[in-house]
């Protein structure tokens, strides 16, 4: 009988075989997620012109020292899409819940009718909600102005005066996005418990009461998810925008990911769109970090991401 | 051998066959790759390929693709150096980019092989006013195009074959009734007669402003390429320019040459007059795209517009527009009280345009330039005969840069009177962006201030201070600017008035 000899190699191997085994795993989010953010760091800490690839100069931290102190657009870009943030997020959230507390009511007839037009802004793509508002907007032929002049108003320049174009934008993502936060809502309302609230109402809870003390804190981790991924999506709002305005009139609708895309992909100016693409990913983590910190005490212990 | 085996190799060797034979027996004639840009007039080109392929016998594979993708991809392909395309198109402030960059083919040698007639000026030089290279004429291509489009340093890299232009269109019925000459002149002391300079373009679009049902002037100041376009259509007229060394090239001895002067005085005259035509367009056009602007002139809703040549054929559509057969079409006005001593080197009192439209270039890394030029030659219709030539007008195609094919009088357009204006544009008034590699982020830069100043977000002079303060930057970090020297009036090229200096 062969006896095999002990291979010290074959020992290591059979040790961690597991890890063998998510190699390849690792081999393609390493080459397809973690290598690309470690190189565009990397580019991010030089010049990089794609008009003259061969010069590759380092220059440290200052792609971004000059974009956070120097770049007035920059600075613009993103109060805006701070500003978006702020007026979108609370406003789809409202009307999202009120719209998926009335769609949970019984006494409602055709509720599947509602939902499914409430839902059909979601199913859009979002340039074509941009062309489609930009018929809306028109000055002259839209529907909009048209109402509007009905009541007296006139002349309103939707998308062209710098006082109103960051509205337009605003009324486009809320029109388009309510339905979303009210989709997420309703599936979270349904899917509650019967018996805490039978149990109130034994206890002569009124519906306000219910409301505020039951659905209101077990809802709560839903409400948390829906809100993380709208803030993404808006620090990420790009289409209706670039279909709408362009950014304009001036720099009145720039926003973070619109001027990405324009050093990046217009200018060619590679080392500072690296460089935004980092701040703008910082942003959404910190924004992430603080949703979830915010799950984190939440009262029943209930965290469910 | 059992019979499932030998099934198996038969199988194997069919599709073997099928996978690799087959192409390459389809690959054995010349074959080139073309990019174009998606365009109804390509289009047309496109439908016309199997001519090409029966008339020189080289397959044409053909790919086009939209404005946002094109500059993208072609750039991608050079710096790899794939030679994936033989035939690129090109949009012609590209030129200083993709031949300044080695790209692309010299192609004067293929000019000569094929026996077509090319001589170079070398005492009258080009640009005009600048006058740094020879001036290249090539057969009866027309020669402000096919310089602006293709002469870099002297040699020819880019033929001309689907320009454009703005040019004035105006609804005739309104310029020809007799009621409305009537109360024109009542009102203006002179005959209404189609504007010839800006300030009877003013009269006339004020004279025609009719809310809601009418206006006198449908343009735009969309953000970027809309506004700094037309709004240089205006500026060059009155003798102002964006860059000290004008239409030219940037110059590589003296930075001081490189420097921004769109804030120059006359630069702001020019900027105020243009804010100046707002309340004579309708509302909105402070965001209009090129396609809206058209809109309304086809809806019948405005007297006058300034816009592509391209979009004449909307303009005589019966099935979309109101105005087909009622547009007259005329040059773009111009500024009499211009400086004689300007910048941009224009006539006082003539009108000027920006020159758009695209070019056809051959790709450095091409492996089948014979083939390439030889299409080359037809795309841009210098080796069509007058039958293909009326043909391929007469399926949608657009004139190129020859000379003869606006004088065909049995095509459409010459009989609607846009071809005899067009190629009066072309010969005299046209003007180029600036040729620097980054237009692009100058039509931004620029574009995106001027649009400021139109709706009242700043004056004139801040919008045009400003732009001129980020240009400096943009031509520090192109190089054209070295980083010590700090942004001043170049007064040694350009007087301070906005007028030039000796130099």
């Amino acid at each position: 009988m062969i006896r095999k000899s002990f291979s010290p190699y074959r020992y290591i191997i059979h040790r961690n075989i597991h890890y063998f085994m998510i190699l390849p795993a690792i081999l393609i989010l390493f080459s397809i997620v973690i290598y690309p953010m470690i190189y565009s760091f990397w580019i991010s800490l030089h010049t990089w012109y794609l008009g003259k690839p061969q010069q590759f100069p380092f220059v440290g931290l200052s792609n971004y020292y000059a974009l956070l102190f120097k770049d007035s657009v920059f600075r613009i870009s993103l109060r805006n899409t701070l500003v978006i943030l702020s007026v979108c997020i609370p406003v789809e959230f409202a009307l999202g819940l009120i719209l998926a507390l009335l769609l949970n009511r019984k006494d409602l007839k055709g509720r599947k009718i509602f939902r499914s037009i409430l839902i059909a802004p979601v199913v859009l793509t979002p340039v074509v909600a941009g062309v489609l508002w930009k018929f809306i907007f028109h000055p002259r032929l839209g529907i909009l102005n048209y109402l509007l002049s009905l009541v007296g108003i006139r002349g309103i320049e939707w998308v062209a005066d710098p006082r109103f174009a960051l509205v337009s934008v605003m009324m486009v993502d809320i029109w388009q996005w309510t339905a979303f936060m009210m989709l997420v809502l309703y599936a979270g309302i349904i899917s509650l418990p019967r018996e805490p609230y039978e149990a109130a109402q034994l206890d002569g809870a009124t519906s306000w009461q219910q409301f505020i003390y039951l659905t209101m804190p077990l809802l709560r981790p839903i409400i948390i998810v829906a809100l993380l991924i709208r803030t993404m999506d808006i620090v990420k709002i790009f289409d209706v925008i670039y279909v709408l305005t362009r950014g304009g009139p001036g720099d009145a609708t720039e926003v973070l990911t619109l001027y990405n895309f324009r050093v990046g992909l217009n200018y060619f100016d590679m080392g500072k769109a690296a460089a935004m693409s980092w701040i703008i990913a910082i942003i959404i983590i910190l924004l992430a970090q603080a949703y979830l910190r915010i799950i984190q005490t939440e009262p029943f212990g209930r965290g469910a991401i | 051998m059992s019979a499932k085996k030998l099934q198996l190799i038969i199988v194997s060797i069919v599709l073997a066959v099928g996978l690799f034979v087959l192409p390459a027996i389809a690959l054995a004639g010349p074959q080139i790759r073309v990019l174009m840009l998606t365009s109804p007039a390509m289009l047309a080109l496109r439908d016309m390929i199997p001519e090409f392929e029966k008339k020189y016998g080289i397959d044409v594979a053909w790919q086009d693709t939209a404005y946002a993708d094109i500059h993208t991809k072609e750039m991608h392909d050079f710096t790899a150096h794939t030679g994936r395309y033989d035939v690129i198109q090109m949009d012609n402030p590209w030129l200083p980019e993709f031949a300044g960059g080695g790209f692309v083919e010299n192609l004067e040698p293929y000019i000569k092989k094929m026996g077509l007639k090319l001589t170079k000026d070398y005492e009258k030089k080009w640009p005009p006013g600048v006058e740094l290279h020879p001036t290249i004429y090539l057969e009866d291509e027309l020669v402000p195009l096919l310089n602006f489009y293709g002469n870099w340093k002297g040699d020819l890299y880019c033929i001309p074959n689907m320009p454009g232009v703005q040019l004035l269109y105006y609804k005739k019925d309104l310029f020809e009734n007799a009621q409305e000459k009537a109360a024109f002149k009542k009102k203006y002391g002179y005959e209404l007669q189609v504007p010839k300079t800006w300030d009877q373009f003013r009269d006339v679009a004020e004279f025609f402003t009719r809310p809601p049902d009418l206006y006198g002037l449908t343009w735009s100041a969309g953000k970027g390429n809309m506004a700094v376009q037309n709004y240089y259509n205006i500026a060059w007229s009155w003798g102002a320019d964006c860059l000290a060394f004008g239409q030219g090239f940037p110059d590589p001895q003296d930075p001081l040459h490189n420097m921004p002067i769109c804030n120059s005085p006359i630069g702001i005259k020019a900027l105020e007059f243009f804010v100046s035509l707002k309340p004579f367009m309708p509302p909105g056009v402070a965001a209009y795209e090129w396609a809206e602007i058209t809109t309304d002139f086809i809806t019948g809703k405005a007297a006058m517009m300034l816009q592509w040549s391209a979009f004449v054929r909307d303009v005589e559509d019966p099935a979309k527009s109101v105005v087909a057969g009622k547009t007259g079409y005329a040059l773009v006005p111009g500024n009499p009280k211009a400086p004689a001593n300007n910048v941009p080197g224009i006539v006082p009192g003539e009108g000027y345009a920006s020159l758009g439209g695209w070019g056809l270039v051959m790709n450095k890394d091409s492996k089948n330039k014979e083939a390439a030029w030889k299409f080359i030659a037809w795309a841009s219709c210098l080796a069509m005969t007058k039958e293909e030539m009326a043909k391929y007008l007469e399926v949608g195609g657009t004139n190129t840069g020859r000379e003869s094919g606006y004088l065909l009088p049995e095509t459409e357009w010459y009989k609607v009177g846009r071809y005899q204006v067009e190629l009066e544009m072309y010969r005299e008034h046209i003007r180029r962006r600036p040729a620097i590699a980054e237009e692009v982020e100058y039509e931004l830069i620029v574009g995106t201030e001027v649009q400021k100043a139109f709706v009242g977000e700043k004056t004139a002079k801040q919008a045009l201070d400003d732009a001129a303060k980020v240009m400096y930057e943009l031509m520090v970090r192109g190089g054209y600017i070295p980083k010590k020297q700090p942004f001043e009036w170049p007064t040694k090229y350009v007087n301070p008035d906005g007028t030039k200096s000796g130099g």
